[in-house]
């Protein structure tokens, strides 16, 4: 596929057929797996067949936008112009809370901060009119946002 | 496998031998195209093993990570040999392919669908560096395209992991770059030759923490083909065969796809003690590690899960120096994608496996090298295939 280019020159993903239901979630401030209708396995990516129990039938399930970071590297060396203003920036793999997903994405924190184990939180960022992408931030960054609306 | 199957694939094995091998030049090579470096190696290797086109059947075509176009078609290497091609195979598996082509040579030898087969890959890597960095930026796109991730990002996920998991340390990753530099410092076609300390290693700029430069492999154009021929053909040939006594293969998941796998185990494990049974060999049989090395932290992984030390102990194997020239475990003696050069590393590694179980590596040379383990792998730690090459 070829990556449709933003107006900040970062690429965004043109979504397949069988993962629309996930961007279409995101667009709503949700996120959604994939989940195995027989076994009740979590797919990411999205799949044709269950590779657990080779079920055919899946539903899209709402999940809690929260996990923990599995891992994590901070880039110092931009794969492209349009990310040189972020550097350093840190990528995390995050274990999604009750699943056996993980998904990778930015972890918009201090990068000095970012660490195995961090509880973090999904956020939605908007991109295009027709993408919106998921992040993560530090949880008790969240929940000081929260603290500082109330 | 049962073990009288892995007997069985061994013995079938010795029908066919490794009787040519060559290099291109590596670097940046601007005024080469792709075909003129795979043509170079091809003509190379057959006269290395005594042999010409017109011996040619088969051909086995290793895909380069940037540039694959030139060996796609097999039509396309019998028109430019100028003589059909009876067999063409490429195993599509990013750098794990090279020792899957080689092994899928040997059987296809000795089961006599082709006489000659020449394994062959790289090329000229084209565009600018930029457009190289950019092309390997994502490999997917939808899931990870818009992060700004590097493929060392995905490697540095691993490295990261590990060092939680373990205590691996920085120190422990260069020490691969630095024991892989001193052998490169004593081959001529190495692109990298002045030797480096573990503070050079952990003093280069980073990369993608904890992956400094110089725990990345390098990026240049140069090709090279290896001949693989029939136990009949060989005995005619100018070098002693070496034969490959075992192999196996492991493709586990998607790379760059799925991020939802373990990634403190990979297939690597089940490759290894199959290539090695399939050979009859024990680890402390093999003479020479040529592992694909695009980054400090592959060849850690692959030490460990290929079994030559428990899961979680490859850095404190490795500190001590036996990766280094006079070691106990001699590895990447060419010099690795990490010193070397880096454009078809995996069939780079078999080469040089093939050279110094001839024992023609000069400064280099592991006294009494017989026994290699040649690993390829396609990142990030996802698609795995194992030789055990011996002489005879």
């Amino acid at each position: 596929m070829n990556p449709s280019d933003t107006g900040s020159g970062k690429p965004l993903p043109e979504p397949s057929d069988i993962a629309l239901p996930f961007w279409t979630a995101l667009r709503a401030g949700q996120l959604h797996l994939q989940q195995c209708n027989s076994c009740g396995h979590f797919n990411h990516p999205p799949r044709i067949s269950c590779p657990q129990c080779h079920g055919k039938a899946f539903s899209w399930t709402q999940v809690a936008p929260r996990g923990t970071v599995y891992s994590y590297t901070i880039v110092h060396r931009a794969p492209m112009p349009a990310f040189k203003a972020d550097l350093p920036y840190a990528v995390a793999l995050v274990d999604i809370e009750g699943t056996s997903v993980k998904l990778l994405s930015n972890l918009l924190a201090s990068t000095d901060h970012v660490h195995v184990g961090m509880p973090v939180d999904v956020v939605f960022e908007p991109a295009s009119d027709a993408i919106t992408l998921f992040k993560f931030v530090p949880a008790e960054q969240t929940r000081e946002a929260c603290r500082a609306q109330n | 496998m049962r073990k009288t199957d892995l007997a069985r694939t061994r013995h079938l094995l010795q029908e066919a031998a490794i009787v040519g091998v060559y290099t291109t030049a590596q670097g940046d090579l601007p005024e080469r195209s792709s075909d003129s470096l795979l043509l170079e190696s091809i003509e190379g290797a057959l006269a290395d093993a005594g042999l010409s086109i017109e011996d040619v059947d088969g051909i086995a075509g290793g895909r380069s990570p940037t540039d694959s176009a030139a060996t796609a078609f097999p039509g396309y290497w019998s028109e430019l040999l100028g003589r059909p091609m009876r067999y063409y195979s490429t195993v599509d598996a990013a750098a794990a392919a090279h020792s899957a082509n080689i092994l899928h040579a040997a059987l296809a030898v000795a089961a006599g669908l082709a006489e000659t087969i020449v394994v062959v890959g790289g090329g000229s890597r084209g565009g600018s560096r930029e457009d190289s960095v950019r092309k390997m930026a994502y490999a997917h796109g939808e899931f990870d395209v818009s992060w700004g991730t590097l493929v060392p990002s995905w490697f540095a996920l691993a490295a990261r992991r590990h060092m939680h998991e373990f205590g691996t340390t920085a120190e422990h990753l260069a020490e691969i770059a630095v024991a892989t530099r001193s052998w490169a410092s004593m081959h001529p076609q190495a692109i990298m030759k002045k030797t480096l300390t573990i503070a050079d290693v952990v003093n280069s700029r980073m990369i993608s923490d904890p992956l400094h430069l110089l725990d990345c492999c390098l990026s240049n154009d140069g090709a090279g083909a290896l001949v693989v021929t029939s136990r009949a053909r060989a005995t005619d040939c100018r070098h002693p065969p070496v034969q490959v006594l075992g192999g196996a293969e492991d493709y586990t998941f998607q790379g760059y796809v799925n991020v939802g796998h373990d990634w403190l185990v990979s297939g690597a494990e089940h490759c290894g003690l199959k290539a090695l049974g399939m050979a009859g060999l024990k680890h402390d049989d093999i003479d020479l590690l040529e592992i694909y090395d695009c980054f400090t932290i592959t060849v850690l992984r692959m030490i460990e899960d290929l079994g030559f030390c428990k899961r979680g102990e490859g850095g404190p194997f490795v500190a001590d120096g036996k990766l280094r020239p006079g070691g106990s475990h001699p590895l990447n003696t060419h010099g690795g994608g990490l010193s070397w050069g880096h454009n078809f590393s995996g069939l780079a590694h078999g080469i040089e496996a093939v050279r110094q179980i001839r024992g023609e590596c000069g400064a280099r040379q592991v006294p009494g090298a017989r026994t290699a383990l040649v690993h390829s792998q396609g990142g990030p730690l996802a698609m795995h295939s194992t030789i055990v090459l011996a002489g005879t």
